[in-house]
């Protein structure tokens, strides 16, 4: 009975994917996170995190060490998401923290390219934040309630650096990103429902 | 004896790692909280043959089925088969074959006979709603031996008659612009006269379906009624912050699922509101009911990236408030 009443709660407050509705179905297809590998529970995590690490040092050219950075930041969001998934949140932290270093120098990478990169890479890293913001938002609502609270804060490292992004993108690409962003918001606001809700 | 046994399960258990995914199962890309799978029989589809689907639907984490899929648009997993050349396309259901019973429930598993009219790529895109979501999943089925891939044949054309009908397709603004809010129209005529005898298809005047030529960017949308214009409008012009358009964007959400099935449009022109996320060519499938026969109408839209002076303004066919991207800065 009160499995039925939360149910008929979610349908009449929660969000929904707008599906059906065209306005919002740019990520449809997004590529997914990869395997999460090492979590911060697993005694070799700080060697693995250092391995990263070096190897970004090691990579001088801003045009390798770009897409590195990305490939790390999504490994990152998939360690933090399978932590959550064990209830095991609270011990995030760490994966947090790289993530907030890999977008960091993700964002060194794009302001150090070379000029005639540079927006083309700019505007691939915009997109590379959006997609993180709607995965995250988007697996949400499948997480422990109890555990979820850090994806949060994951969202916001993601935010910040997507509005300090905003001040190199070209006007035409910004302007053409309104539903991108929008869609994503919207999937944001979707899983803070959730927690108003008690689910 | 024994010895042969484990020599042969090894044998077999290697045969099986070797040839990946065994033959006749198509599993939905990874990712996200549901694993969709699909089951073909005979498990090697044939040209012109009846081949049985079977979709199998599960949690990701816990490898449970999911038996308490929402019904959406009259239907609980809406599938749209379409040849990655673009060449054909299907909008099809279990429940067009056969009630959904307890078992289907229970073990989260649909099927419905299929014919793939010719040996190719297909793709399969399922659409299902759970918990007051919709999802998508989709999986890629080889039908019969293929030669390579050869370019998709493009055809930019507005005008095209399926039997009886002719439908022309028009859009707003002329020149389609990806990331802006694009007014499709629809038109349907026959011998010459308007159609006004549009019937509603599994709760909507039109199913859009659509995809890039690559396959990527995949759609399913509906008509755009005078209704959703005024509270699209409403939230543009209550909400200045995205925040609040988001919040209020899911008020009209919940609004719009929880909406009676009613025909707005009787014809001839049906508006369809659309964000083509990326530039490139996309197929579009439209099916509609003109004196309640579905019919499929497909057409292709070349959508162009945004530079500066671009005109992205809608001159709409809808009885609302005009609008577009003014506010964006």
């Amino acid at each position: 009975m009160r499995r039925t009443l939360v149910w008929l709660l979610i349908g009449l407050y929660s969000a929904v994917v707008p599906a059906g509705h065209g306005l919002m179905t740019t990520f449809n297809d997004v590529e997914p996170l990869p395997d999460a590998g090492l979590t911060p529970l697993q005694f070799s995590y700080r060697l693995d995190l250092l391995d990263e690490q070096t190897r970004l040092l090691l990579t001088p050219a801003s045009a390798d060490r770009y897409p590195l950075a990305i490939a790390f930041a999504r490994e990152k969001l998939a360690e933090i998401e399978a932590l959550v998934v064990q209830d095991h949140g609270s011990a995030a932290a760490p994966a947090v923290e790289a993530y907030r270093a890999y977008l960091d120098s993700a964002a060194a990478a794009v302001l150090e390219s070379p000029a005639e990169q540079r927006d083309a890479r700019a505007e691939h890293f915009a997109n590379a934040l959006l997609e993180q913001r709607y995965l995250m938002s988007t697996n949400y609502l499948d997480l422990p309630s109890d555990s979820r609270p850090v994806i949060g804060g994951v969202i916001e490292v993601a935010v910040t650096h997507y509005e300090n992004l905003t001040a190199v993108l070209r006007k035409a690409f910004k302007k053409a990103q309104f539903f991108k962003e929008e869609e994503v918001r919207w999937a944001w606001e979707t899983a803070q429902q959730a927690d108003l809700q008690g689910l | 004896m024994l010895r042969v046994l484990v020599l042969a399960a090894l044998v077999a258990g290697l045969l099986s790692a070797c040839s990946g995914e065994p033959e006749g199962r198509y599993d939905s890309r990874a990712g996200g909280p549901y694993r969709l799978t699909w089951f073909s029989d005979p498990p090697r589809p044939v040209a012109g043959q009846v081949t049985q689907l079977t979709s199998q639907l599960r949690y990701s984490r816990t490898d449970e089925p999911v038996h308490d899929l929402e019904i959406l648009h009259e239907r609980t997993l809406h599938n749209f088969i379409v040849n990655l050349d673009f060449s054909s396309f299907a909008h099809i259901h279990h429940e067009d074959f056969a009630p959904i019973e307890e078992k289907h429930r229970r073990t989260a598993t649909l099927n419905f006979p299929y014919t793939f009219p010719t040996p190719g790529r297909y793709r399969i895109v399922s659409e299902f709603t759970h918990r007051q979501r919709s999802w998508f999943k989709h999986a890629d089925i080889t039908v019969g031996d293929i030669p390579a891939p050869e370019p998709i044949d493009i055809d930019l054309k507005r005008d095209i008659t399926v039997r009886d009908v002719s439908a022309r397709l028009s859009t707003s603004p002329a020149q389609v612009v990806a990331g802006f809010e694009t007014e499709l129209v629809l038109e349907l005529s026959r011998a010459g006269m308007p159609v006004t005898d549009l019937a509603l298809l599994l709760g909507t005047e039109v199913h859009v379906a659509l995809w890039r030529t690559d396959g990527r960017f995949f759609g399913h949308t509906h008509s755009y009624t005078p209704h959703m214009a005024s509270m699209m409008a409403a939230i543009r012009e209550a909400a200045a912050d995205g925040q609040t358009r988001a919040r209020m964007l899911n008020d009209m959400m919940v609004k719009m699922m929880s909406a009676p099935s009613e025909l707005v449009f009787e014809g001839p022109t049906i508006p369809i509101h659309y964000v083509f996320p990326e530039p490139g060519v996309y197929a579009v499938f439209l099916q509609a009911a003109p004196a309640g026969e579905s019919t499929v109408f497909k057409f292709m839209v070349e959508v162009d990236a945004y530079s500066e002076g671009m005109d992205t303004t809608i001159h709409s066919i809808i009885n609302a408030p005009a609008h577009q991207h003014s506010e964006r800065q």
